[in-house]
């Protein structure tokens, strides 16, 4: 029996890969004695994080806290309101101007207005956190909305169903997909959303942290935080993937 | 009732009682670009309580439209003349839903599964004893075991059946297939008309049967209607008088081959001299 079989192999590739990155960067800084406050190495960016683990893991739980509301009230007011566009199309000629300046307005323009709007708090940054995820929402699930099947609509009308009973059944499940798909992108843009307004004004967060630890020459600190948002944004992509294969098992695209 | 001179005479008028009554009936719709299209009609047809009919015309003469029709399925406007569906109009028939749709597609739900797919006009209809049980006709159109498959896990011909099953869920009183079997094999095809006939026979409602095979509609049929290119009027009207049950050796006799003929040459008529069958001179009632 071959142990080393290609399934075997390229399931722990990127993991071995990673580990080849690892070292290579360690040994790198090592050897070409790069400056710590250019590029720390793996280890003393480990060790950071573990001289004050509680801080890190604060701050990181902050920023996915104001990113998971953002994302959650995006979520909401979204589906709300291409429910709305999709039903009144003269809706969607008022409204789809402004949601599209609104995207297309770079965040870190909006964001100190918000600030000076909303106080130094929470507020702001679940704002901008909403903003950023409320977008790719609405817009993916109104096509999904309005891309119910023809005919399984026409039997809902030779059925007589009611247009509640329409929507919950048929329109919106058909719309699943879009919804799920728009928040691969929406969730992971949420934390952006969240640590761009920590950069305007915070105490607290890992925009926070990004700030304090560059003036302060902190560069392994620094890195930690990124590393925090790497993995925030992972997770939120993770968790919209896992909302996809558990809602959407009778999808095409979950087919393997 | 005046028949028109191009209409065989119906014996079977008066319209009274009919579950379908066309009387002059059409249907003219607006194009994107703002133009008209006279897709059907005029067009008259009864069919009466427990008639199965099969509707058979070229491509594009309105078989489907005058479907959507019976169906109310059109925006409002879109249908002229006097159309009515068990004595009422087509909306007040779809409303207390007496009529049962079958699709080219089978318009399943993908995130059903079959038996709830089926079960679905119960719970849109807020049915909680039906006459018939899901269950018998998933058996019936021959899906046991399949109950808790989705869609994507049946093949072509099985979501046709689903879908049949479903357009009896809730025992129509018409029932409308518009060439519910065009896209499968042909085995399964017999095997679907052979339980569509069984099914029929069982719950008698009045049935609607637009296809493009001569053979499916003969073999179904109690009368063949062949329908005129658009804007689709009656061209012919064929009588079928086997004996039911039919079985499929029947399309080896004679007599079914003869049936089958007379069909053939009405459709090759109207295929030959589209103007054959048309107004006979007379504008629609209903334009002006």
């Amino acid at each position: 029996m071959r142990f080393f079989t290609r399934s075997r192999f390229l399931r722990w590739l990127p993991p071995i890969f990673f580990g080849i990155v690892i070292v290579v960067w360690e040994s790198a800084v090592q050897i070409l004695d790069i400056s710590k406050f250019l590029l720390p190495a793996p280890s003393s960016i480990l060790n950071a994080f573990l001289d004050e683990p509680q801080r890190f893991l604060f701050h990181t739980w902050r920023t996915a806290y104001e990113a998971l509301l953002g994302f959650a009230i995006g979520l909401a007011l979204g589906v709300f309101l291409a429910a709305a566009i999709a039903y009144v199309r003269t809706l969607e000629r008022m409204v789809m101007p402004y949601l599209v300046i609104i995207q297309v307005t770079p965040i870190v323009a909006i964001a100190p207005v918000l600030v000076l709007w909303l106080g130094t708090g929470l507020a702001p940054k679940v704002a901008v956190a909403f903003l950023i995820s409320f977008f790719p929402i609405t817009v993916s699930t109104t096509i999904g909305l309005r891309s119910a099947d023809r005919e399984a609509l026409d039997l809902m009308k030779v059925l007589a169903a009611t247009e509640r009973f329409v929507f919950l059944r048929v329109r919106l499940p058909f719309a699943l997909p879009y919804l799920l798909s728009s928040m691969k992108i929406a969730a992971p843009a949420a934390v952006i959303g969240a640590i761009v307004a920590e950069f305007v004004s915070s105490t607290q967060g890992l925009g926070y942290v990004i700030l304090i630890s560059k003036s302060t020459l902190r560069t392994a600190d620094l890195f930690v935080a990124i590393v925090g948002s790497a993995a925030l944004g992972i997770t939120m992509f993770g968790l919209s993937i896992l909302a996809e294969s558990k809602f959407l098992r009778w999808h095409e695209s979950q087919i393997r | 009732m005046s028949a028109e001179p191009s209409i065989e005479k119906d014996r079977r008028s008066p319209a009274t009682g009919a579950a379908v009554s066309a009387e002059e009936s059409g249907c003219v719709y607006p194009t994107v670009s703002g133009a008209s299209v006279h897709a059907l009609g005029p067009f008259t047809l009864d069919v009466m309580p427990a008639e199965f009919v099969a509707i058979i015309g070229p491509s594009g003469c309105g078989k489907s439209t005058f479907l959507r029709s019976v169906a109310d399925l059109h925006g409002p406007g879109y249908t002229r003349g006097k159309l009515s569906v068990c004595g009422v109009t087509p909306e007040e028939a779809r409303r207390g839903r007496r009529v049962g749709f079958m699709f080219q597609q089978p318009a399943l739900l993908p995130w059903r599964t079959v038996i709830d797919n089926v079960r679905l006009p119960l719970q849109v209809a807020g049915v909680k004893d039906p006459p018939v049980q899901p269950e018998e006709l998933i058996e019936l159109v021959g899906l046991t075991g399949f109950e808790d498959a989705l869609p994507r896990e049946c093949s072509g011909g099985m979501r046709q059946r689903a879908a049949m099953a479903r357009s009896l869920m809730l025992t129509p009183s018409v029932l409308l297939l518009d060439e519910p079997f065009a896209s499968v094999d042909e085995i399964t095809r017999d095997r679907l008309n052979l339980a569509l006939q069984d099914i029929w026979t069982a719950t008698r409602p009045a049935v609607l049967y637009v296809t493009h095979s001569l053979t499916e509609a003969v073999f179904l049929a109690d009368r063949v209607v062949v329908m005129s290119a658009r804007p689709g009027r009656v061209a012919a009207t064929v009588d079928v008088p086997f004996e039911r049950p039919r079985s499929l050796d029947l399309r080896a006799t004679i007599d079914f081959l003869e049936v089958t003929n007379r069909v053939r040459d009405s459709v090759r008529q109207e295929a030959e001299s589209p103007e054959s069958a048309a107004t006979g001179g007379r504008l629609e009632p209903w334009e002006t």
